[in-house]
């Protein structure tokens, strides 16, 4: 059935696994952030806090990588131990981009199913469209705001925020679901305003026959579950 | 002075770096984020954004003086910058930035420098109007 067939694009899970939840595997999300700028590191470190994940924090690519325990020289963490739920990155950094790292974490057996989101001072949709094509999950404009994190965590691990083994795309897909049965505002201008007036509208179904209906065309394979919810998805809109 | 009256000054002084455009929404954000276990947050990232900032200064002064310009490298230095300037709601910097950047698109020396004036200008003044914030802010806390 399509329903199926659009969940399971990216992932394998079904969606019935939702009442079994195990609670002695869970664990708080825990997010690799990655900034040259160290206030912009501070406040997203506190961002994350405030939204109780727990928070590792590297200025660099290269960083990034050997914390990962994927940089050819260095291993810094014993790979059993590391327990990486999300990667958000700056995109313009001296040495490796965002991008450069998006596309080694991607190419990575072990890191490539974890969520890679990126941050950038600069809206430019060329940019946007690269990465997500390239597999990251969201794209936010900087500076970063606690709806922007409160948003990402909510569609990405659930409302409970807990991270449960092997569970936790299994609620994530559940409510996609929910989501978009809830879907409106057709007509609500694309934007990325620094402040939204209020929660952030739902966003606006697809202009193509809906996903759920099982004649339609599937949809292209960069517009993940994850991404209907993605802020992103109302400035792809604008094309 | 009794402390209602600090208060009173400190509320006017606020609302004055909002309203004079020193400040905007993203220094609210930055509020949002203190608590009474991070009751210094603000200060704290201003702070750092000041350490980090007195850097990019010097090293766009020194570019600067390096004829002929490198663009490249000025546009890059005042992008981090201006990205710093940004994340603590900094917006006269921040518009300061922008037109020099645009000075570097156009590859216009000469407005490089001038504006790069007018980066230190906005950058300095708003120093001491934070410090005399957070020194008042302080003195009540």
């Amino acid at each position: 059935m399509a329903r199926n067939g659009v969940f399971s694009r990216r992932r394998s899970e079904k969606i019935d696994g939702f009442g079994h939840l195990s609670p002695s595997d869970s664990h708080d999300v825990h997010v690799l952030a990655v900034d040259d700028s160290l206030v912009d590191r501070k406040v997203i470190e506190r961002l994350l806090k405030i939204t109780s994940c727990k928070v590792t924090a590297v200025d660099s690519g290269r960083r990034a990588l050997q914390f990962l325990g994927l940089d050819e020289e260095k291993r810094s963490v014993d790979i059993d131990d590391l327990k990486v739920d999300l990667i958000i990155t700056d995109y313009c950094m001296p040495g490796m981009t965002g991008y450069e790292l998006l596309k080694k974490i991607k190419g990575s057996s072990t890191f490539r199913e974890v969520p890679v989101v990126i941050m950038s001072s600069e809206n430019v949709l060329a940019r946007i469209d690269r990465c997500l094509e390239e597999g990251a999950e969201d794209f936010i404009v900087k500076p970063v705001k606690l709806s922007d994190v409160k948003r990402l965590k909510d569609y990405m691990f659930g409302e409970s925020g807990i991270v449960v083994e092997n569970e936790h795309r299994v609620i994530q897909n559940k409510r996609k679901l929910q989501d978009l049965s809830d879907d409106d505002d057709a007509s609500s201008p694309p934007s990325i305003s620094s402040f939204p007036p209020s929660p952030p509208p739902s966003i606006s179904s697809s202009p193509s026959p809906s996903p759920l209906s099982s004649s339609s065309p599937s949809p292209p394979p960069s517009y993940s579950p994850s991404l209907l919810d993605s802020p992103t998805r109302r400035l792809k809109m604008t094309n | 002075m009794d402390r209602s009256h600090l208060q009173r000054q400190l509320t006017t002084m606020r609302m004055s770096l909002f309203d004079q455009g020193y400040l905007d929404e993203q220094f609210l954000e930055l509020e949002d984020l203190q608590d009474d276990a991070n009751p210094n947050f603000v200060e704290e990232i201003v702070t750092s954004y000041y350490n980090d900032s007195t850097r990019f200064i010097r090293s766009i002064g020194l570019a600067l003086d390096n004829k002929p310009l490198d663009f490249g490298k000025l546009d890059q230095y005042m992008h981090q910058f201006k990205g710093s300037s940004s994340s603590i709601g900094a917006k006269k910097v921040k518009k300061e930035c922008t037109q020099f950047q645009e000075y570097c698109s156009a590859g216009n020396a000469e407005g490089c420098s001038r504006t790069f004036q007018q980066v230190k200008q906005e950058h300095a003044t708003l120093r001491r109007k934070l410090e005399t914030y957070f020194q008042l802010a302080r003195q009540i806390a």
